[in-house]
């Protein structure tokens, strides 16, 4: 496999009334060609900044990364001058957010948009930027493109919309595309259409993707690779089905019990109560001396009130953040 | 109910009391060194307007203290800022100026914020035939020009200060009214509002308990933005010989540097001017502090 | 079942809700969107009605129209046999006691200038309960949802959002009513608080023989908390049944591609999934005869004319809006 993006032992900071506080803390993966690595964690895990890291769109003041390395094709980006990082910037990794409404310019054309990303990275011409346009926007699967090309943001459905970032994003066919929540905002019938559209661009344009969502479902379905998140640390790692057969963490397995879910093959019968994790996820400013899950970990043992645990192998490529094996 | 333990457990338990929105704004406030400068100088001139009231400072301010027109000299208080052409202290008057000016403010504002407020909540909340109302009153009355509004004023009811008071009051709630009509048509939509609705609160209470304070801090930042402009508008009608009559304002002692300037008099312009630009400049910075610090919309979830 | 011996609480009959929209220079009414297009259904005491559906389907406006907090355009609703709709003002305000509503964003629906104790003191105030023991019984509401007495002097704002939902509960509860509209009350929060809250409102409903209607646009959850489902698209109910049979034998070919477009944690495991074409149309101009055609997997010439009536297809009891209920769908 050909690693594309290697991050090392990334920390990212954030200076806040209550200190600094660390929402990225030491977090280290690969992202490989043709691959999906999925992130998942709570609001607040450090998932979005990991990925801001990535693009170094971090606000500062008050984020700051603050020491690690992410490796592009052999380039540490974090000692790139900023010229040099523009030029990567939404040619050879791009980015798609999560809200497609705030995420467009509102008085600018679809084709205006898309066109611009194209012309600033590719000696091209205006005319071919705009033909090549429409060619990404008939790839995304916008009826009419031609025509689509001309409209306005507002103009278009939610599904639309989300269609044009991914078409933007994809305009300078990046080796890497982060898709943060990209389906969040939108309903299931979408989702499962945009969902459906990135499989099938990765697999056509071989590019790698970093997947960022809350839904264990989208996790499973479309990830290679999963990076559990909690309190800005890595827990647990490992290929999709490993993760998902023999989740090896307390807070992955309390996350993935906790979900109602269904089988539609089987006659489902009913329990009436959910599996929780009880409490809150610690805010940064107040986090415990050792794991940071201790609080609401039912197997917690005086070992975790210690030292942090570090990542160590439970399993081929499975790694856990954690002392007991379960 | 281990879980329920565990609920209270990562309760913020560190204090017993909660604080309170306004609690929160004060302590950002109180970081702002700029503005905690400003609320000092208000303060201060508070301070001497209500001494001057009762007579505690610059008293008597109509007796001659020396001769006509002397300059200022550190002889004497009385003549720190020299004398006008009666011979009277220009410091005196100068303090005496700073009272009419925030009595001024301060009454135009208490007459027009009960009009503002009300209106614009009516109008707001109710929408409808109460807001056609409401917007074709205000918007009739500022299209006529304030300046010839106020002189209609001062002529029917006299000069003086009290035509000051009301002519000001009339004219600008206008503004604050436009505002909180706003706030309230975003706010009683709102999924509180909803939410005692639902409980049961009729509109009295949705409008007053439930509305209203959370748009209050708008009718605080307008009061000491509102209170700069009565402040300046007094000075105007004074100069313009509509306002303030037998007492020593700052638009007046403006007014009386017209023909003084040419014979080198400068002090009373000068001091009339200085003391409006600070109160001016003070609620202006205090303006912006109090947007900055109270508005929730800037604060994270 | 339960449907034998039925006991209905709230009776929705032919509920209609249109929004006017105004257009040109004298605002006239140029349109309307029907936001609700002829709604019936029952739900029986005790009992958790899911409503599911995407959004803009009218599903929250039709829980709103429910309880009144949005004046339908036409139709009843009957709450223990009292049409609401008929009711005037001040008999309403008496009846809200008895049907409550939680919202999906807990951080909007909580005054943020009231402390937690004045939010949910402020019902028992309004309808003049427990008088002179008023602090105890929110002590009380508290302690049930699972919050501290001492958060009565705290502030919204000092909760995580899992707690403010709890916060809405506890001031639902407060007037100990009989019906709850729960209007998509965990979408805003974390997995594993979602969890939490979804337990808490199935004890509570054992504990005080609570009735929910249950809003959601999340089909797992739904499918956990619910009895009976009905799925709506466009305004009307196009499939209502048990949960159990919606989940494991959907008739409707709308109600067999939600289901099958839900990601599910079980890598490896190959679903048919059916794709839907194309986006929700707008309810101001819906196509003309069967609303979902456009996107139909198993369109027919006929779709395209009439609406297709809700009619029992196969069994009792599952009813499905659809000349072709039941027939495969054919997946990728």
């Amino acid at each position: 496999m050909e690693k594309v993006l290697e991050v090392k032992n990334l920390v990212t900071t954030f200076r806040t009334e209550a200190g600094v506080l660390r929402a990225v803390d030491d977090v280290s993966f690969n992202v490989y060609k043709g691959k999906t690595l999925g992130i998942v964690g709570e609001s607040g895990c450090g998932k979005s900044v990991t990925s801001l890291s990535i693009m170094r769109l971090i606000p500062n003041p008050p984020g700051e990364i603050q020491s690690g390395s992410i490796l592009y094709n052999g380039k540490d980006l974090l000692k790139l001058p900023i010229a040099e990082m523009r030029k990567i910037r939404g040619n050879e990794i791009s980015m798609i957010f999560q809200e497609p409404m705030t995420s467009l310019n509102p008085v600018f054309t679809v084709g205006d948009q898309i066109t611009e990303a194209i012309v600033l990275h590719q000696k091209v011409s205006k005319k071919e930027a705009l033909d090549r346009a429409v060619a990404m926007l008939k790839l995304v699967g916008i009826p009419s493109p031609e025509k689509r090309v001309h409209d306005y943001p507002h103009q278009l459905s939610g599904g639309m919309r989300q269609r044009v970032m991914i078409a933007m994003a994809l305009s300078c066919n990046p080796h890497v595309l982060i898709a943060d929540e990209p389906t969040t905002a939108l309903d299931v019938t979408i989702q499962a259409q945009i969902l459906e559209l990135m499989k099938k661009l990765r697999e056509t344009l071989g590019m790698a993707l970093i997947l960022i969502t809350h839904d264990l479902g989208i996790i499973a379905e479309t990830a290679d690779e999963v990076l559990v998140m909690y309190a800005g640390k890595v827990v647990e790692q490992g290929q999709v089905k490993e993760i998902f057969r023999n989740a090896k963490h307390p807070y992955t397995r309390g996350l993935m019990k906790s979900i109602p879910t269904f089988d539609l093959t089987q006659k489902h019968e009913k329990k009436r109560r959910l599996e929780t994790i009880p409490g809150i996820v610690p805010s940064l400013s107040e986090l415990p001396k050792g794991c940071r899950f201790q609080s609401r970990c039912p197997y917690v043992m005086d070992v975790c009130r210690g030292a942090e645990p570090e990542l160590r192998e439970v399993g081929p490529e499975h790694r856990i953040a954690c002392y007991k094996d379960l | 109910m281990s879980e329920k333990a565990t609920v209270w457990e990562n309760h913020p338990a560190s204090h017993a009391e909660g604080k309170s929105l306004w609690q929160d704004a004060w302590i950002r406030l109180k970081k702002d060194k700029l503005a905690i400068a400003a609320l000092a100088i208000v303060f201060f001139y508070s301070l001497i307007a209500l001494s001057a009231k009762f007579g505690l400072i610059a008293t008597p301010w109509d007796a001659e203290v020396g001769k006509a027109y002397s300059a200022p000299s550190f002889e004497n208080t009385k003549l720190w800022l020299g004398t006008d052409i009666f011979g009277r202290s220009v410091f005196y008057k100068m303090l005496h100026g700073t009272r009419i000016a925030m009595s001024v403010g301060l009454v135009t504002a208490l007459i027009a914020i009960p009009i503002g407020v009300l209106l614009g909540a009516l109008a707001g909340y109710f929408g409808g035939w109460v807001d056609e109302l409401v917007v074709w009153f205000y918007t009739t009355l500022s299209s006529i020009p304030s300046i010839m509004l106020l002189i209609a004023f001062t002529y029917v009811l006299g000069k003086g200060i009290f035509s000051v008071y009301i002519a000001l009051g009339v004219t600008s709630w206008v503004g604050l009214a436009r505002l909180i009509r706003g706030e309230f048509m975003k706010h009683r939509s709102r999924e509180y509002v909803i939410a005692a609705e639902s409980i049961g609160a009729g509109h009295c209470i949705r409008i007053f308990r439930h509305i209203f304070p959370n748009v209050v801090h708008i009718v605080i930042i307008n009061l000491s933005l509102q209170f700069q402009i009565a402040i300046k508008t007094e000075v105007i009608l004074s100069y313009l010989g509509l306002g303030v009559q037998g007492q020593p304002s700052w638009g007046v002692m403006i007014d009386d540097a017209k023909q003084e300037l040419a014979r080198g008099v400068w002090w009373q312009l000068s001091s009339a001017t200085v003391a409006m630009l600070f109160i001016v400049l003070a609620f202006n910075i205090l303006g912006d502090a109090l947007r900055d610090s109270l508005d929730p919309k800037l604060k994270k979830g | 079942m339960t449907t034998v011996n039925a006991n209905p609480l709230v009776e929705v009959e032919n509920l209609v809700k249109s929004f006017p929209i105004k257009g040109g220079i004298l605002s006239r009414t140029v349109a309307s969107v029907k936001a609700v297009a002829d709604v019936s259904f029952t739900v029986n005491r005790g009992e958790t009605l899911g409503l599911v559906g995407e959004s803009g389907c009218g599903k929250s406006t039709l829980g709103r129209c429910i309880l009144r907090l949005i004046e339908p355009t036409s139709g009843k609703v009957k709450f223990g046999g009292v049409d609401v709709t008929a009711l005037p003002a001040g008999e309403l305000r008496r009846l809200r006691r008895r049907m409550q509503i939680i919202f999906q964003d807990p951080y909007a629906s909580l005054n943020p200038r009231m402390t937690v104790g004045d939010i949910i003191g402020e019902p028992l105030e309004i309808h003049g309960l427990y008088k002179g023991e008023r602090s105890q019984r929110i002590r009380k509401l508290l302690d049930l949802c699972g919050l501290r007495a001492e958060a009565m002097n705290r502030y919204p704002h000092e909760f995580s959002g899992g707690q403010r939902q709890r916060i809405c509960i506890a001031r639902a509860l407060a007037v100990e009513p009989e019906f709850i509209v729960c209007d998509e009350p965990v979408s805003a929060l974390d997995v594993s608080i979602q969890s939490q809250i979804l337990n808490l409102m199935m004890d509570l409903q054992e504990e005080f023989k609570l009735t929910y209607l249950f809003i959601s646009h999340d089909l797992k959850v739904v499918e956990h908390v619910s009895n009976k489902v009905a799925v709506m698209y466009l305004g009307k109910i196009v499939e209502l049944a048990s949960s159990e049979k919606i989940y494991t034998n959907p008739q409707h070919p709308y109600t067999k591609a939600l289901l099958s477009a839900i990601p599910l944690p079980n890598p490896g495991v190959k679903r048919d999934r059916i794709i839907l074409q194309g986006d929700v149309p707008s309810p101001i101009n819906p196509p003309q005869g069967c609303y979902f055609h456009p996107r139909c997997p198993i369109m027919r010439e006929n779709c395209k004319s009439a609406f297709p009536p809700l009619v029992e297809h196969g069994e009792l009891q599952h009813v499905a809006a659809c000349y072709y209920a039941g027939e495969p769908v054919v997946g990728r």
